[in-house]
């Protein structure tokens, strides 16, 4: 007689409900199954789920399991196969299940189970099962109960059934919604859209011969539940009612397009018909916006966080080509229309991939479109551009409305201010007619024209501030403009000179040449002087995320060198050493920087100051849980204003000065949560300026 | 001729002008922090009929100073000199202060070398007391058109003899210390304006050091 090992029942509960604590989280287990099986369909439903004796059943369309599969795989618990599986069979998905205890903590969610698989493979076959809990419960060992493979004919298409019956646990209200949020997000967004639904290739009895098309139609998750209807319509709807606004695009049989913003119901806002002739197939392009906080969602049924984590999964404009899905468009990392670009250049009024979700359906019945040899995207030929100009018309056409419609809402709004403002000092009147004194009427008043005072003068302050900043705005679009301009004239002169060169005689060329290399080298100091505004202008340095400050301050130096080459002044970097990343933009950083060198470079020739060696240093360290900005030169430090004033707008010791370079430090300082400072060490006359980030 | 210019390729281009028109140019290079005079000692050195000498030598450490002052100096010693300059907005203010004592800034791009006896000669008279009509000083009637009290005080003063209807900046340095703090929008000063010039960078003010009372209603 041999030994070994003999499990108790009780490892069960062990190994399935006590490791896997939330019902939810097993039936989406074997839901997650059933996508790995190439199911392009699964229904959970829950029968009486809430009074403790109700049923839930998984029914897919997948590829089943043979006798075999099931014995030696769905029958054994704990062994995760996920690692080891390569992609599915016909759609080659990656594997989402693992076929371990969360399948096991579900099933045992009732007293009975019963399984019924019907394997492509084997047509006209079905495998079935029963376990019944109680027996194991009744049981001394695991080993001691048997679980019989039976397999009858039948007629029925390929796919499984598992049926939980007897359901112990009450399900409640929150767990079924955090079921269908995670149905949700193992779905394909349109797949379980009614609205999509008619697109998609039904799949019969009629077809179990026929080998399944390669590219994967999706796979729609659905849940059924007559208890919860209100969170049943949530999955098979998913959250598109929930979208603030929606882009709709049309190219109709004429290669005409129109153009429509419709409203979360689905009426129409606005609407163009674009008699500009495009030359794409004939397609439909929707896109739902999403205004992602709180104040959109206080009157929805859904959160914003369900909806965010929604839109992290399925963001983005997705393609389906005669009812299925062409990727990579709209997967993840997929930014084919160039949204997030489009935002970061221009954000109001334009949504992103994490903000959005879109479909764009086409006929490719004439084959105008090619996908490549790999089926990863269309080639990118005439059609395919033109598909694409019709999406970013519509984005564009959107954004230009809603930036109107802004405009026009924050004019009403001023008007409005204008009227309440009146109208509360004419009630104020009559309120002080009726309730104060004569003889104390003034004293009030005069307490209220200095409470009026005080806020006109933080009025006029903050508009002071406005208006500085508008300066500042127009003086670097003008700048940008003609640096662009100045461009153009300078490549001009390369070629100037070369047609000139032709016209000297031959013995002259070399004296020629002296003043062409001069020529020359003022040509390329002045380029790279007008390469620094261009560059720090970039768009790509105003977006907000994590920035390497030493990165920048890399770069910023490599960048400013003709200048301060020009100017025989030295930039020296001291960085730190280990994690230097603060949240904020590369603008900023540049902005804080920038201001600093300039200042420095001008202080370096005052007049009747000497200083043999210029050195700028900027430096990074670590303090703490800080993360220090230095810059420092021996400029010979400030003189002329008060150290303290040094912040102020429109304060300069300079007579061209602006006054504005210390404000834009101060206030990109704040912008990047840190606290600034400055210091000047009478000893080597250099002005410190540390800025601190937390 | 000498050239004095902190940039090397700035400087090359001036005497590469010269040496077209045949004259011998020549240069002075070092730095001289804030000695001005032994940049001017430099230049005399070379016994030059003619200095030309622009106003930025900060930028590449030349000096400390701006050239206005080698040419005040240079033309204090009777070595006829002359100014080239971007006239930047600082700089305008600035040059109005010394204009009195420098006969000649010329704008770097308006330089030309066919102009050098021009030059020369607008200089040399200066020197030997024969201004010529537009560097010629007149006693005239300014009023005070506005005073922007700052950390630099600006004044805007209108010369009617000049321009009756055109304010121009008026260096505080070129009205008399006890009359500074006395002006105010309204006031009118005597002093010595260049009138007869046409363009506003070359007005002077000089011995402005009188308190006028105002003018009978025909002249203003």
């Amino acid at each position: 007689m041999s030994d070994g090992f003999r499990f108790s029942p009780d490892i069960l509960a062990r190994l399935g409900e006590e490791l896997v604590p939330d019902a939810d989280q097993g039936i989406v287990e074997l839901a997650k199954n059933a996508y790995d099986a190439d199911a392009t369909n699964c229904t959970v439903r829950l029968e009486a789920v809430h009074s403790g004796h109700g049923s839930i059943s998984i029914s897919d369309n997948g590829s089943g399991m043979s006798a075999d599969a099931i014995r030696g795989g769905w029958l054994v618990i704990g062994r995760s196969s996920k690692q080891q599986k390569p992609a599915t069979e016909i759609y080659k998905r990656v594997p989402a299940g693992d076929k371990g205890l969360g399948r096991l903590a579900a099933l045992r969610l009732g007293d009975r189970v019963e399984l019924r698989t019907r394997p492509l493979a084997e047509p006209g076959v079905e495998h079935r099962l029963v376990i019944d809990w109680t027996a194991f419960a009744a049981a001394e060992h695991v080993e001691d109960v048997s679980i019989d493979v039976e397999t009858v004919d039948t007629d029925l298409s390929h796919g499984t059934d598992i049926l939980i019956q007897r359901v112990s646990d009450k399900f409640g209200r929150s767990a079924v919604n955090k079921l269908a949020r995670s149905l949700l997000l193992l779905s394909d967004p349109f797949g379980n859209s009614a609205e999509f639904s008619q697109d998609r290739p039904a799949r019969g009895p009629a077809e179990e011969d026929e080998p399944p098309a390669r590219s994967d139609p999706g796979f729609s998750a659905r849940l059924e539940t007559p208890e919860f209807s209100d969170l049943e319509a949530k999955v098979n709807n998913a959250y598109f009612s929930d979208a603030q606004y929606r882009i709709h695009a049309e190219v109709d049989a004429q290669a005409k397009v129109t153009f429509q913003l419709l409203d979360w119901k689905g009426g129409t806002l606005h609407e163009m018909i674009d008699s500009a002739a495009y030359d794409a197939p004939l397609m439909t392009f929707d896109l739902w916006v999403f205004i992602l906080d709180a104040q959109s969602f206080s009157t929805r049924s859904s959160t914003v966080g369900e909806v965010r984590e929604w839109l992290t999964e399925v963001g983005g404009v997705h393609i389906y080509e005669d009812g299925i899905r062409v990727p990579p468009y709209g997967g993840a990392g997929d930014d084919w229309l160039e949204m997030n670009l489009r935002r970061v250049r221009s954000p109001e009024g334009r949504p992103s991939t994490n903000t959005s979700i879109g479909v764009l359906r086409l006929s490719n019945v004439a084959g105008i479109l090619s996908q490549k040899t790999d089926r990863n995207g269309y080639i990118e030929n005439e059609a395919f551009q033109e598909l694409r100009r019709v999406c970013t018309d519509a984005l564009e056409w959107s954004a230009k409305i809603q930036i109107r419609e802004r405009d026009e809402r924050r004019q009403a709004e001023k008007e409005a201010i204008a009227r309440s403002t009146s109208t509360a000092k004419t009630k104020l009147n009559t309120v002080l007619d009726r309730s104060v004194k004569s003889t104390e009427r003034r004293k009030v008043e005069k307490a209220i024209d200095q409470l009026v005072k005080d806020s006109g003068v933080e009025n006029r302050s903050l508009r002071e501030e406005l208006q500085l900043y508008r300066s500042l705005a127009t003086a670097g679009m003008t700048s940008a403009v003609l640096m662009h301009e100045i461009g153009r004239p300078l490549s001009m002169i390369d070629k100037a000179i070369d047609s000139l060169r032709r016209l000297i005689p031959t013995e002259k060329h070399a004296e020629a040449d002296q003043r062409i290399a001069r020529l020359g080298r003022v040509k390329q100091r002045l380029s790279s002087f007008i390469s620094i505004p261009l560059t720090l202008l970039a768009k790509r340095k105003r977006r907000s995320g994590r920035v390497d400050v030493n990165e920048c301050l890399t770069e910023l130096k490599s960048l400013l060198e003709p200048v301060t080459e020009f100017f025989r002044a030295e930039v020296e970097l001291d960085l730190a050493a280990g994690y230097a990343v603060i949240n904020g933009s590369a603008a900023l950083i540049d902005g804080i920087c920038l201001n600093l060198v300039m200042n420095a470079l001008n202080a370096f020739q005052r007049v009747g100051y000497s200083q043999p060696q210029r050195i700028i240093r900027l430096q990074t360290r670590q303090e703490g849980a800080h993360l220090i900005l230095a810059v420092e030169d021996n400029a010979g430090g400030i003189d002329g204003v008060e150290i303290s004033e040094i912040w102020l707008p429109g304060v300069t010791t300079s007579q061209d000065g602006t006054g504005f370079g210390l404000t834009i430090v101060r206030d990109s300082v704040t912008d990047l949560g840190g606290v600034s400072m400055s210091s000047v060490n009478p000893n080597s006359g250099a002005p410190a300026s540390p800025l601190v980030f937390r | 001729m000498t050239v004095i210019d902190d940039d090397e390729d700035g400087c090359e281009e001036i005497m590469e002008i010269l040496r077209d028109f045949d004259f011998v140019p020549s240069t002075v290079n070092g730095s001289f922090d804030d000695r001005v005079g032994d940049l001017v000692e430099a230049i005399e050195a070379q016994d030059p009929n003619f200095v030309i000498c622009d106003n930025r030598l900060q930028a590449r450490q030349m000096a400390q100073f701006h050239g206005v002052e080698v040419v005040k100096e240079l033309v204090a010693r009777r070595r006829p000199a002359m100014l080239l300059t971007m006239y930047g907005s600082p700089d305008r203010l600035m040059l109005r202060r010394s204009r009195f004592d420098v006969p000649v800034i010329v704008h770097r791009d308006a330089f030309d070398p066919e102009r050098i006896g021009e030059y020369f000669e607008t200089c040399w008279r200066e020197i030997v007391d024969d201004p010529v009509d537009a560097r010629r000083p007149h006693r005239s009637l300014i009023r005070i058109d506005s005073v922007t009290e700052g950390p630099v005080r600006q004044i805007d003063g209108v010369v009617p003899a000049w321009r009756p209807d055109h304010a121009v900046p008026i260096p505080i340095e070129c009205i008399a210390e006890e009359l500074r703090n006395r002006i105010t929008a309204g006031t009118y000063l005597l002093g010595d304006v260049n009138i007869g010039t046409k363009h506003e960078d070359e007005l002077f003010f000089h011995h402005v050091n009188e308190v006028a009372p105002p003018p009978s209603e025909g002249v203003r």
